[in-house]
């Protein structure tokens, strides 16, 4: 298998159980209505759960964002670069990318001992907050490779003169 | 220096970045950090940076985010957009560019329950094209009306841009949904207006078909009673007070899934309407998490401050500032998209438009109008963009000929909407 056909499995693998856990929460908001409906009772925890997933769906997806170049990019004047100019504007945004993913994963380490020494919990049903980081972690690490490779291909666009093949 | 200056140098170096190609996340980010570094500590800026990665994302209203965009992913997979088309169709194709109003009318509604306008016109240039070519219609009134109708659901609820206001300037998301309704439906009256427009002075552009009788029509419209359903259940269930906005969402996400089963028959569509939702969800949110380091930096600047104290020493009226405001806005909108032009903007913007009393309400309406009116404006005019992606064939040039009349619909509008904030404020302030 080559790289980009792994990643691009890894990055749908990953948007596969973001997207379980939202469609989870999708459904458990139906039954807490019907449940309220019927019972005039809700579920408890509902609110942790939905945080829980929401960032779940938002990191686990950010890999995919990276991978399909989906960040929001203005681009007005593509097609009248040379794939030289075109591909060290790209490898710039990436340099960039690469150094606030870094960081965010740096300071987020911290952040996730922090919580995880002192055991920090969900206000309701009491989610440990480092399942939380573990979940931004994952997402950042992934993000982070994938900028790498990206950067890498650009400089063999650099290096050749030649659009490297994205995916 | 005095410390203002480095948050107008921010502003000025975003934008640098931002058209130098880095993503507007990356570009917000990397302007807050910098520039907290800068002012205070590499240690304190990263603990706030990394702070925000969590905290933003974490309030509860954000969930109504993932779960209408897969609201929208699952009503496109579930091929809603063919039904409606044929429905309002058979409504007006009789009359002179009927077909381009129905365009107009059929983008709205699905746009609406869609949220997503570069969706809507993508799947609208596939039904829709197509239909108007083969009836004779002119390219650039059948790319004009679906660029134009694509940026109607924008403003129509449940809106995502409208959602992203409200989360990140703390404004009511209901109310915004409600305001939301009148300058919509404003609109699709004068996208037709222009259809009609531009078939009186050029007939040819859009010929007339003959009349469906009574039951043909009614046919066509009770085939699209699952829309009208979907879209009730989500405006009445908020408005009606029998669940949340979130919950509207989720119940909005479970319709579409079950209308994407039915129309589908299988659950093979899932995958790609994930990875579709995912692609969305993704962008918005590390958006949201540059925007939290932005402001952070542009909050220890005093720059919203400082721009207060000057507006209020040129003695501007509230007025006169919104109608400037806009000048900037639709200037923006040429160059960004809608979306990256609000979070860039908000935090500089909004303290000024709470100094000077504006309703938020109104402003976020306001701004949206504005911003989406980019949509379809040269150079960067995204709808344009995707029409001709779909169909390479067209000359750009016909497609930007198309949208003119339909720009000064949008004009129009706006101006309607400051001179009569009325129609904007009648619905969300009729409810507390």
């Amino acid at each position: 298998m080559n790289i980009n056909r792994l990643v691009d499995f890894g990055t749908m693998a990953l948007v596969w159980i973001g997207g379980l856990l939202v469609l989870g929460v999708m459904f458990l908001t139906i039954g807490d209505i019907i449940s309220r409906w019927a019972f005039s009772k809700g579920f408890i925890g509902l609110v942790d759960v939905t945080q829980f997933a929401v960032v779940g769906f938002a990191y686990l997806s950010l890999p995919r964002v990276f991978w399909a170049d989906a960040n929001v990019a203005i681009e007005l004047y593509d097609e009248r670069l040379s794939p030289r100019f075109d591909a060290a504007l790209r490898a710039f945004a990436l340099i960039l990318g690469v150094g606030i993913v870094g960081l965010l994963l740096w300071y987020g380490w911290v952040q996730a001992e922090r919580t995880m020494r002192y055991g920090d919990i969900s206000q309701n049903i009491g989610i440990p907050m480092v399942g939380f980081w573990g979940l931004i972690i994952t997402g950042l690490v992934m993000s982070g490779l994938i900028s790498l490779l990206r950067l890498w291909q650009c400089a063999v666009t650099l290096a050749s003169g030649r659009r490297a093949d994205a995916h | 220096m005095p410390i203002e200056l480095w948050g107008a140098g921010g502003f000025v170096a975003l934008i640098l970045l931002i058209l130098a190609r880095v993503p507007v996340a990356i570009a917000m980010a990397s302007v807050g950090v910098v520039g907290g570094i800068l002012l205070g500590s590499v240690k304190k800026t990263g603990l706030i940076f990394s702070a925000a990665a969590l905290e933003s994302v974490f309030p509860y209203t954000l969930s109504v985010v993932p779960l209408f965009i897969l609201m929208g992913v699952f009503v496109t997979h579930a091929d809603l957009s063919r039904k409606l088309y044929d429905g309002i169709h058979a409504l007006l194709c009789h009359k002179p560019g009927g077909l381009a109003q129905a365009t107009v009318g059929a983008c709205a509604l699905f746009g609406a329950i869609c949220g997503s306008s570069l969706a809507t016109a993508a799947t609208m240039t596939r039904v829709a094209l197509p239909e108007m070519r083969a009836r004779g219609y002119s390219d650039s009134l059948a790319t004009g009306a679906i660029a134009a109708g694509g940026t109607l659901g924008i403003l129509i609820p449940p809106s995502i841009i409208l959602m992203i206001y409200g989360v990140l300037t703390g404004t009511s998301i209901g109310k915004l949904f409600l305001a939301g309704l009148i300058p919509g439906l404003i609109g699709t009256a004068l996208y037709m207006l222009a259809v009609r427009y531009t078939v009186w002075r050029e007939p040819q552009a859009g010929p007339p078909e003959p009349r469906k009788n009574w039951a043909e029509r009614g046919a066509a419209l009770l085939r699209i009673w699952d829309v009208f359903l979907l879209f009730g259940l989500v405006l009445g269930g908020i408005y009606g007070g029998w669940f949340s906005t979130i919950e509207a969402a989720a119940v909005g996400a479970f319709g579409g899934l079950i209308a994407a089963i039915a129309r589908q028959r299988s659950l093979r569509f899932l995958l790609k309407a994930l990875d579709e939702a995912a692609r969305t969800t993704g962008m918005i949110f590390i958006i949201i998490v540059g925007t939290a380091a932005f402001n952070a930096f542009i909050e220890r600047t005093h720059l919203p401050n400082t721009i207060i104290g000057f507006v209020a020493g040129t003695g501007l009226s509230s007025t006169t500032a919104l109608i400037l405001l806009m000048g900037i806005y639709l200037v923006l909108g040429f160059v960004m998209d809608g979306l990256s032009v609000i979070f860039v903007t908000i935090p500089i913007v909004f303290p000024l438009v709470q100094s000077l009393g504006i309703n938020p309400v109104l402003f976020g309406i306001l701004v949206v109008t504005a911003t989406e009116i980019g949509l379809i404006t040269p150079p960067v005019g995204m709808n344009l963009f995707v029409i001709k992606g779909i169909a390479p064939e067209l000359n750009i040039r016909t497609v930007w000929k198309g949208v003119v009349p339909f720009i000064a619909a949008d004009v129009i509008r706006l101006a309607i909407l400051i001179a009569f904030p009325i129609l904007t404020l009648v619905l969300s302030e009729a409810v507390r």
